[in-house]
């Protein structure tokens, strides 16, 4: 689905402390099955941003249209996945994978075919009976990826994923999520401070600035898909990776000029 | 079960009954060879006849029978009242607000304090000592049931929301399992405070039940019966705890485990 978000503004208020202005004006269009990347320096509300897209928060100003339709109009299904992957200590990783379908009243037996086709999909299978704390980070983030596709979303929301992962786990997860991608349409934003990770993955990478989070720049990533790892040693993506860094860069210090 | 298995459960239990074994040993040697003065411990077989003559003679069944009944009656609609009104409370805040001051004024109240009133109150029967067994047992698990519903993990919370769940169905399928090991913990406090208080009140009045027949045991000082009951009364207790854990282990099948690396 395509994303239209204009003017998009949140401000928290603090308990008798006036007001904290957390995103400013926010406008980008995201088309369909695009694959986003929003880099930028911590604090700058790249988490309030997916989690208003999500419908988890509201926002203060500004309008989220999907397909043409207001977002609560519009029905539209996000999914999230985020960094400390949110499943459910008492389920087992079957049952977190059902869990959506079960709440929608999905029968038994189809839910199962769901969650075996997911689980597969991450390369799960026979793990179901295990409770989540009994698997690896890795293996729990992609319990929580299976989860959010296991809903059939439009959209794909993902908070900073793999940041809790170590190097190499990291790799096999990204890979792992542009295989589950790549020629679904799914639409995605994925959230990340990785550079290197951003550029890998994304069609298009949007760096924020800080206090309040706005957009910077918006970088295009013209690598031919599908990727390999290899790819991260070319030209192209070095330099698009070193212009990445600039822009990085730069958000910070105007973070910086704003805080003092 | 494997015989190597089966061999490490044995060495386990071993393990578990030496002290026990220890100071049943040390309590013979006390009374035979030290000579220590039977009003302060009786010696080990004076006990054993006592529970020999009582066992037969049906009187330890019926006092065993009487206070396992009052507490098990007050422990389980304690609890459950305590479970049920957290829930409501834990959920909604506002009305927790209106309930706040009272609960931990009442609370802080020790129960057997309250015994002399609710004996004059009720009279000598099961009545009042189950409303101070049950009262126990509803504060100790409101307070954690209060605490365990309101502090689940957001995260949680926000996954659910995320997938479309309505507020009724965050209630039912993440707030109250995630709120069972706090439950689960007063569950224990509870069970542990019900015999006090129970013996307690039994003591103060009526004519049965093991708190009557430790302070007939003081009054006659008889003090082998008094060890008797004192030994009756812990084989319950720790079959009460275990009761509460092993439902815990049961119900709560994912609190144990290993991790497995990749």
């Amino acid at each position: 689905m395509e994303l239209e978000i204009a003017g998009l503004s949140k401000t928290f208020a603090m308990n008798g402390r006036g007001a904290v202005s957390v995103l400013d004006n926010i406008s980008m269009d995201i088309a369909h099955g695009e694959f986003l990347s929003i880099i930028g320096p911590s604090g700058c509300g790249k988490t309030t941003f997916i989690e208003i897209i999500a419908g988890l928060q509201q926002q203060t100003a500004g309008t989220i249209r999907v397909d043409g339709r207001p977002r609560s109009e519009s029905g539209c299904n996000c999914a999230i996945v985020f960094q400390q992957y949110g499943l459910f200590p008492w389920l087992t990783v079957r049952r977190n994978v059902e869990y959506g379908l079960k709440i929608r009243g999905m029968r038994r037996r189809r839910r199962r075919e769901v969650s075996d086709t997911f689980l597969r999909m991450v390369h799960l299978d026979g793990y179901e009976d295990y409770y989540p704390h009994e698997l690896s980070g890795g293996m729990q983030q992609r319990v929580a990826l299976a989860r959010s596709l296991a809903n059939s979303p439009d959209i794909l929301l993902l908070d900073e994923p793999f940041a809790a992962l170590d190097a190499f786990t990291k790799e096999s997860c990204q890979q792992e999520l542009l295989g589950l991608w790549h020629g679904t349409g799914l639409t995605v934003v994925f959230v990340t401070h990785d550079v290197t990770e951003a550029v890998y993955l994304s069609d298009r990478i949007v760096v924020f600035a800080g206090k309040p989070g706005r957009v910077l720049d918006t970088i295009p990533v013209d690598i031919a898909r599908p990727r390999s790892m290899d790819v991260r040693l070319s030209d192209p993506f070095r330099d698009i990776e070193r212009r990445a860094r600039a822009v990085l860069a730069q958000a910070r210090t105007c973070g910086e000029a704003q805080a003092t | 079960m494997s015989a190597s298995r089966l061999g490490r459960r044995l060495a386990a239990l071993a393990r578990k009954l030496a002290l026990p074994a220890a100071v049943l040993v040390l309590w013979s040697f006390a009374t035979d060879f030290w000579k220590i003065h039977p009003i302060i411990l009786p010696a080990l077989d004076q006990v054993l006849e006592d529970f020999g003559t009582y066992g037969l003679n049906g009187v330890l069944a019926a006092q065993s029978a009487a206070s396992l009944r009052r507490c098990l009656l007050g422990f389980v609609l304690g609890s459950a009242g305590g479970i049920g009104l957290g829930i409501v409370l834990g959920w909604y805040n506002t009305l927790h607000d209106y309930f706040d001051v009272a609960i931990n004024f009442l609370r802080s109240i020790p129960k057997t304090a309250l015994a002399p009133l609710f004996l004059v109150w009720f009279g000598f029967g099961d009545l009042p000592k189950v409303l101070l067994v049950g009262l126990a047992s509803f504060f100790y698990t409101l307070i954690t049931t209060i605490e365990g519903v309101s502090n689940v993990d957001a995260l949680l919370i926000k996954s659910a929301r995320s997938m479309g769940a309505s507020s009724r169905q965050i209630l039912t399928t993440v707030v109250l399992p995630a709120a069972m090991p706090a439950m689960h913990a007063g569950l224990r406090l509870a069970a542990a405070t019900s015999l006090v208080v129970l013996v307690t009140a039994e003591m103060l009045s009526g004519n049965d039940g093991l708190g009557y027949l430790l302070e007939q045991a003081r009054g006659g000082l008889n003090m082998s019966t008094m060890y008797m009951a004192l030994i009756v009364l812990g084989v319950i207790g720790f079959s009460l705890d275990w009761c509460v854990r092993y439902c815990g282990r049961k119900l709560m099948p994912w609190r144990k485990g290993k991790t497995i690396s990749t």
